[in-house]
């Protein structure tokens, strides 16, 4: 059943189930099944090409699945009726992977254009959520910028400011380190953990950067593309530890060979 | 209802990623991009059309004054003998449906814009050519129509 307490206690808060991936006739993964719960920091992780970034597209309402179901809580999210979908929605918060900034808007407009629809603010008010957001990810003083004017480590902050504008039950994240420097990287991992820990939130990251999965995450998905299904499930320092299937270790090893068996 | 824009001016601004952050963020792609724009030509186009009839009715009669001996009331007395307010707002209400053609086509290729700079001329080509053709079957299409009404 959905919505259910599992063993360890942990309250679900996004449940896939059966869920196949195709374009046309072309299946992408096929039978994903795998619970995020409620402060999980969720790792998608597989290589290049395996459709991390696909599921997150499905996780997040932008493309219909072939087959099977996404839950967010207890609600079915596949089979939503649009306002239904749209409230749903409205308490996730995806960071696209470069941003996804709207280019003709300053930062504060971004962020504002999602608080003048939903919330009453007053315009006012609404600069001042804005600056505060912005001052969390470290832009204070970048309201007036347009996307274009940043670089795009900043960009990407701006985005992660504006995915929190509604202050979101969920945050998506899609390659958050892409593009970015090791140190860089580093420090938006950290925000990550703070943000999960002061606002509550529930992560979902796709990934395949080793030092990311391990720092950030809690529990996680492996998907295999040549297979097509999801290899292996759970916490990534356990799967490193006790995941039989070599094509996990070899992933999690950078594909260096597992010598604890030899 | 929100007026915006989104494009691509460098390589790391996607425009695909802004369509889907419109998506997730509840605001519809057509309402937010398509609609403002077909609002804004079939505004304009009338008073381009406007603009052109009478820059054309002008450029007569230079030719006519200067080269044809006419006088300038001959002209104008002609001219306005010649043409009816009919003519006028045909051609008035026609624009404003080419308006329509044009900003659909140029969201329709625009929207269908694939993800790199080469992608981004060639929908430009293509938009160009796409509101020509809907131009050219529109205006057929009018003529047949206004033939019948006897206009």
């Amino acid at each position: 059943m959905v919505g259910g307490i599992n063993g360890n206690g942990a309250k679900p808060h996004i449940t896939v189930r059966d869920l196949t991936m195709a374009f046309g006739s072309f299946v992408l993964m096929r039978d994903l099944n795998f619970t995020v719960n409620h402060g999980d920091i969720f790792i998608i992780m597989g290589g290049s090409g395996s459709g991390k970034s696909t599921l997150l597209r499905h996780m997040i309402g932008l493309i219909e699945p072939a087959r099977g179901n996404i839950f967010f809580g207890d609600e079915n999210f596949t089979k939503a009726e649009p306002e239904q979908r749209q409230e749903l929605l409205r308490r996730m918060g995806v960071l696209f992977q470069t941003g996804g900034l709207w280019s003709s808007m300053t930062l504060a407009e971004n962020i504002g254009m999602l608080l003048e629809e939903y919330t009453s603010l007053r315009p006012s008010e609404i600069r001042e959520v804005a600056s505060l957001k912005l001052a969390l990810v470290g832009l204070k003083g970048f309201e007036d910028y347009y996307p274009s004017q940043i670089s795009g480590g900043m960009q990407k902050r701006a985005g992660l400011a504006r995915a929190m504008a509604l202050d979101p039950e969920v945050l998506f994240f899609d390659e958050p380190s892409a593009g970015l420097d090791p140190i860089s990287s580093r420090l938006l991992d950290e925000l990550i953990l703070e943000l999960r820990d002061s606002l509550g939130a529930t992560v979902v990251v796709v990934t395949h950067e080793l030092a990311s999965i391990f720092t950030i995450g809690n529990n996680s998905v492996f998907l295999d593309p040549e297979a097509k299904i999801m290899t292996a499930s759970g916490d990534p320092k356990e799967l490193l530890a006790h995941c039989p299937d070599p094509k996990v270790q070899a992933f999690l090893r950078r594909g260096e060979i597992r010598r604890s068996h030899e | 209802m929100h007026i915006g824009y989104a494009r691509v001016s460098t390589d790391d601004q996607q425009l695909h990623l802004q369509l889907d952050a419109l998506t997730t963020a509840g605001f519809s792609p057509l309402e937010f991009l398509v609609l403002p724009r077909v609002m804004a030509l079939v505004l304009m186009m009338p008073l381009l059309c406007l603009y052109s009839d009478f820059v054309g009715v002008i450029g007569g009669a230079v030719i006519g004054v200067g080269m044809l001996d006419l006088s300038w009331t001959t002209y104008f007395h002609e001219t306005a003998n010649a043409i009816s307010l009919t003519d006028m707002f045909g051609g008035v209400f026609k624009s404003s449906v080419y308006g329509v053609l044009i900003a659909l086509s140029g969201c329709l290729r625009g929207l269908q814009c694939g993800n790199s700079s080469s992608a981004v001329g060639d929908a430009a080509t293509s938009a160009v050519v796409t509101g020509i053709v809907a131009i050219v079957v529109a205006c057929g299409i009018f003529a047949v129509v206004f033939y019948i009404l006897g206009i």
